[in-house]
């Protein structure tokens, strides 16, 4: 056995017999692990906030044969905002499912700690529906990117050539097409030059920036269009969405997407 | 097979119970086998009698004998208040600290969007038609501070604010006789937060 430590955001916590949980961790060095944490239900454990979800924390593991276990944690930030309100925490649940869904175990990728981390952060002070689906649909495009499946939305998923007025947009061939292309996805379906220029703003801001991103009326149509994307990508279902939809609300037509 | 087919049975369904491991439940099945025949018949009169008599009380939701539960029927409880809780250990929890005198809702579990339990899967709806009367002016919740409990309790805020019903949250904070020093900064900072003045 061995000690390690490791810079660490919980994606998730589950209870294991009477006091223990085991946490799913993802961490800088090593990717998504999971680890047990001895007694960590019990009040007056140090381990007790340091493995609540989205608690970023520096840890010692020991590295075990079957499974990891946490012995030491420190919180370093614990987003208390996505505490304070009940749509920051489904909408900070749904991207920890989703990097969950999507990540094998000790696949390390600095950048997805990082996107998370800054997630995190954006999502524990966002006020308001649609600043927090901006954020949601941030990561979700960064997410893609780093882990290789970025849609093209700048030019022909099939040609590489300029993409014309009529456009439609193919998850087989993972991208939008031109209008000579249709026939190579007959099940592509019409996608509008909005959403896939707002697809393009949203990949590109930074977080600092995004209040000067408006959804406008493609926030439904972007919405639509990721969420056929991931569950292209990988099957199964995401049971947060459901709970997002429900806290968050169905996405709004029209004007009030500021 | 290496235990008698009644031993290996008994072994198999303890280590159904929680927290039971195989070694444990050969301890304990072999505990059994060396029992008076009086003391293992209590045993599983005990068992079955907790099957046949135990059911939900249908106001609060808590285990008991007698529908509605003892509290739910106890004259001296002040009905103005409502303390929410996830399970019926919180609830006797609750009650040991014998410093509140209200009724009770029980939950059945907290919200946890990951685990894909939803309010639907709680006793929520069960909780409006009790707030309807008006006679409830205080709502406590008294969910767990951990990220469910908080989801749920915040969820549940938003379900009776627009009733006009006070509704506060229980307070958290540093357990009694413990050191600053070792109590985590989360906690501390929450602590700091509720503080009041003496």
């Amino acid at each position: 056995m061995s000690l390690y430590s490791a810079e660490a955001l919980v994606l998730r916590a589950r209870p294991l017999g009477e006091a223990d949980v085991v946490v799913t961790l993802l961490t800088r060095e090593e990717g998504k692990v999971e680890a047990v944490a001895r007694g960590a239900r019990r009040g007056r454990s140090r381990l007790l906030a340091a493995t609540q979800p989205f608690t970023e924390s520096r840890v010692m593991i020991w590295r075990g044969r079957n499974m990891d276990s946490l012995s030491q944690a420190e919180v370093v930030h614990s987003f208390r905002g996505l505490q304070q309100e009940l749509t920051r925490l489904a909408c900070a649940s749904y991207t920890a499912e989703l990097l969950d869904h999507f990540l094998g175990e000790r696949e390390p990728h600095p950048a997805l700690y990082e996107l998370w981390r800054e997630t995190l952060h954006y999502l524990s002070r966002a006020e308001g529906r649609t600043p927090l689906l901006k954020g949601v649909h941030v990561f979700e495009l960064r997410l893609m990117r780093i882990l290789g499946y970025e849609p093209e939305i700048s030019r022909c998923a099939a040609c590489g050539g300029e993409l014309g007025a009529t456009l439609r947009f193919s998850l087989g061939l993972g991208g939008a097409l031109c209008p000579q292309c249709f026939s190579r996805d007959p099940g592509a379906s019409p996608v509008s030059a909005g959403t896939l220029a707002l697809l393009q703003r949203l990949a590109d801001t930074a977080w600092d920036r995004l209040h000067v991103v408006e959804l406008g009326p493609w926030a439904p149509e972007v919405q639509r269009l990721l969420w056929a994307f991931i569950a292209f990508r990988r099957e199964g279902t995401l049971k947060t969405r459901e709970f997002m939809e429900l806290v968050c609300g169905a996405p709004e037509e029209g004007v009030n997407n500021k | 097979m290496l235990y008698a087919e009644p031993i290996a049975r008994l072994i198999g369904e303890f280590s159904r119970l929680p927290g039971i491991g195989p070694k444990t439940a050969q301890r304990l099945a072999l505990h059994v086998v060396r029992m008076p025949r009086e003391q293992a018949q209590s045993l599983a009169e005990a068992l079955v009698a907790v099957k046949d008599r135990i059911i939900h009380c249908s106001i609060c939701g808590n285990i008991t004998e007698n529908d509605p539960c003892r509290i739910c029927t106890d004259p001296g409880r002040d009905p103005a208040i409502l303390c929410v809780v996830e399970e019926p250990k919180d609830l006797v929890a609750m009650e040991k600290t014998r410093e509140f005198r209200g009724h009770y809702h029980v939950l059945g579990g907290a919200i946890s969007p990951m685990e894909g339990i939803g309010p639907d899967d709680l006793r929520l709806k069960e909780l409006l038609p009790r707030l309807a009367s008006g006679e409830v002016k205080e709502v406590v919740l008294a969910t767990g501070p951990d990220v469910e409990g908080e989801a749920t309790a915040l969820y549940a805020a938003r379900l009776i604010k627009p009733l006009g019903i006070r509704v506060t949250r229980i307070a958290h904070g540093l357990p009694v006789g413990g050191d600053l020093d070792y109590v985590d900064e989360v906690t501390l900072a929450r602590a700091l937060e509720g503080r009041r003045e003496i």
